[in-house]
């Protein structure tokens, strides 16, 4: 169980929202939804305590999450990131470089040249998200909260109602399922909807 | 010094006759610089002799020490403007990682494996300064690939801790490539004689009257400290540099990696927190060049590719968008003529062996309605002027066919076809080759919009001249623009340079939208040639 109590979010100086009070409770599958900018992911990231609350607490099974104690905290989440099909190298790790042998020897003092390695990353696809997805609640069978940001933003439909399957029978097993999306399948296959806008 | 030390020191130096001859037949304008070469050289080993001389002779172990740690630091310095990051922020743990890597292998090697006095000088130094030059190589390949890692896969460092990882242990997918970067090339080096460096070292192990047995023994500790030493700084150089890169919520401390990322998955909404976050913490960048590097884009399968060189969407005039394979022109029904061209020009296209000699001029039968033909150009006295150029385009024989067509085409004075505007291309195909990529846009510029003079039955504008515009997005960004007016007399390229915003205003196009509002506004209000 999640609760938040008049909590106020945001980043940096800049307040998203104000007085949210909410619980996301065991078995149930609960929707942050709200217009682009409204602070859904911020308050993922607060309740992972990844950012701290402005005001007010939030607190896991009744007892209060900090940024200190959240590291903790999280050992008992499963969280699907937003930029979830940017994971390539968690579902495949890359190899290991292949090297021409040189004539400098095993100490080489030259200095290496360094080309521009930020290499493009394929992003996953649809069907790679997802069982990238049920391989992480897999692993995380005993952690009784599951944090998803948008998990069906790159999905397609098929793939969504994949996605949905997956995180009602993470409720099913009674667990606390919190998702930030704003698809309609997903807001209407939630137990409790916190709208973002209407505060 | 006595007389035949000199004569034989002038006799030796006479084989720099071979190279001087050689750049003196074929390129004299180097024959300076080689000259001033030559002389560094000479002075830099002249120092670097009564230095270590000096480091023997004295033999002081706190003088050792004392060079032990200004070697250090010079290295880490090295590596930090290698791998381009903070140096103020991050030289204090790089130059601890190698003093302590170097040192502790080293004492490890003096005292337990050949054994020795450990500050005896003619030991400690050749040892040491071996150690610390390859750690320092390696370092640099460790931390660039450790902090490349950490930029383009920053979502995979936040997901492990999401799930609950410590720090350290979501840190291990980019650990691990950070040790691959620097076990690889050794691995690989290990099982190769090494034909030229180890014979001088072992000339001189035996001049110094070595046995073969212990010279051998010598060189074998070497090559495993060589290993260990590299291991070991760049192991403490992460530990150490750990709190510079990541703030005290486990966020990566840099302004690049989110843009990296803003850019990589343009058309995939990015998360609204992590905007903001890049600008509260812009103060903390550890980056030595600020966010202003859009990395460069190779396109890759499956992945929307942003293309910096397309201007924005035209309103106020008629505009068919045409990609093709090495340009995409925005083709204007009523001028007959492309509103402009633009193109990714990288140093791999810059050649190629499609030669132009086959191609002829064609109709593109993709515009509907009136297009401009080659009978329009026939007796017109105007030039068949390519706005992507056929040289731009050798690397493919689709792109070379599809440069030919006319909505690529427009007419253009022949004297400045064949000077001033080749210059130009050829120009950019330097920048090219010298940059690894540039984007260019060009096109035709019309200074009365009615009673434009026209050429043939199809009545093709004839523009009143042309404009180009250039951006580099390698190092800092810039960009530069250029006018040449439609006539056959002489315009110096100097002359020509104008900035991207005066060609703006003067066009009514908008280029480089996709860059960073910042970065556009900057590199548009300035162009100098002696820049580039």
């Amino acid at each position: 169980m999640l609760e938040v109590k008049d909590a106020t979010i945001g980043i940096g100086e800049k307040v998203l929202a104000q007085g949210l009070c909410f619980t996301a409770r065991d078995g149930q599958l609960t929707c942050i939804t709200g217009s682009e900018g409204s602070g859904k992911t911020t308050l993922i990231r607060t309740l992972m305590g990844f950012l701290p609350v402005k005001e007010g607490f939030v607190s896991v099974d009744g007892e209060l999450l900090t940024i200190r104690s959240a590291p903790v905290f999280r050992t008992l989440m499963t969280y699907l990131p937003q930029q979830i099909q940017m994971l390539r190298h968690q579902l495949m790790p890359p190899e290991a470089p292949t090297c021409e042998p040189e004539e400098q020897t095993v100490w080489s003092p030259a200095i290496p040249l360094l080309q521009e390695q930020i290499g493009e990353v394929p992003p996953l696809s649809p069907e790679e998200i997802v069982s990238l997805a049920s391989e992480t609640l897999r692993q995380a069978a005993d952690k009784p909260i599951v944090i998803a940001d948008e998990p069906a933003a790159h999905l397609t439909f098929e793939m969504t109602q994949r996605m949905l399957e997956l995180l009602r029978q993470q409720a099913a097993a009674g667990k606390t399922v919190l998702i930030a999306s704003r698809k309609a399948e997903i807001i209407a296959n939630a137990d409790q909807v916190i709208d973002l806008d209407r505060l | 010094m006595d007389k035949g030390l000199i004569l034989h020191t002038i006799l030796g130096l006479l084989l720099l006759l071979i190279p001087a001859g050689a750049l003196y037949l074929l390129e004299r304008k180097m024959l300076q610089s080689f000259a001033v070469s030559v002389g560094r050289m000479v002075v830099q080993l002249l120092v670097l002799c009564l230095m270590v001389w000096a480091l023997i002779r004295v033999n002081n172990p706190w003088l050792l020490m004392a060079w032990l740690v200004a070697m250090a630091v010079y290295s880490g310095w090295l590596v930090l403007r290698r791998c381009k990051l903070n140096i103020a922020k991050l030289l204090p743990a790089v130059s601890v990682g190698l003093f302590v890597g170097t040192a502790f292998t080293g004492f490890w090697i003096l005292v337990l494996a050949l054994p020795v006095w450990v500050f005896d000088a003619r030991w400690f130094v050749p040892v040491m300064a071996l150690l610390m030059g390859h750690a320092m190589a390696m370092t640099i390949r460790g931390l660039n690939t450790y902090v490349t890692a950490l930029k383009t896969d920053e979502q995979q460092y936040e997901f492990l801790r999401g799930n609950g990882q410590p720090h350290f242990k979501a840190l291990q997918p980019f650990l691990r490539r950070s040790l691959l970067a620097v076990l690889s090339p050794t691995i690989s080096n290990l099982s190769v004689l090494c034909l030229t460096s180890m014979p001088l070292l072992l000339g001189g192990l035996f001049l110094g009257g070595m046995s073969p047995i212990n010279a051998f023994v010598l060189m074998l500790h070497m090559n495993v400290g060589c290993v260990a030493a590299s291991v070991l700084s760049l192991a403490i150089t992460l530990f150490l540099t750990d709190k510079s890169l990541f703030d005290k919520f486990g966020k990566l401390m840099t302004v690049l990696a989110l843009v990296t990322l803003v850019l990589s998955c343009k058309g995939n909404k990015v998360g609204e927190g992590v905007g903001s976050v890049s600008a509260s913490q812009e103060s903390n960048g550890f980056y030595q060049s600020k966010a202003e590097t859009p990395k460069p884009e190779t396109p890759a399968a499956g992945k929307k590719v942003v293309m910096y060189e397309m201007p924005a969407a035209l309103k106020d005039r008629p505009e068919q968008i045409l990609k093709r394979k090495g340009y995409t022109a925005s083709y204007n029904g009523q001028t007959r003529n492309p509103n402009w061209v633009a193109w990714h020009l990288t140093k791999s296209h810059t050649n190629g062996s499609f030669q132009r000699k086959n191609e002829v001029f064609t109709e593109d039968t993709d515009i509907k309605g009136v297009r401009a033909t080659d009978n329009d150009y026939y007796n017109s006295r105007y030039d068949r002027g390519h706005m992507c150029p056929a040289g731009d385009n050798k690397w493919d024989k689709q792109a070379m066919e599809q440069s030919f067509l006319f909505t690529n085409i427009c007419p253009q004075n022949h004297g400045l076809n064949k000077y001033e505007w080749n210059d130009l291309e050829i120009l950019c195909r330097d920048w090219a080759r010298e940059y690894g990529a540039i984007d260019i846009v060009c096109g035709p510029i019309y200074y009365q919009n009615t009673d434009q003079k026209t050429i043939g039955r199809n009545k093709v504008w004839v523009p009143d001249a042309f404009f180009k515009v250039v951006l580099c997005r390698q190092g800092k960004p810039k960009a530069i623009g250029f006018i040449y007016k439609n006539l056959g007399k002489k315009q110096p390229m100097e002359e020509a340079v104008c900035t991207v915003d005066e060609i703006e205003q003067l066009t009514g196009m908008d280029f480089f939208p996709a860059l960073d509002d910042n970065i556009e506004d900057r590199v548009e209000a300035s162009a100098s040639l002696s820049e580039w």
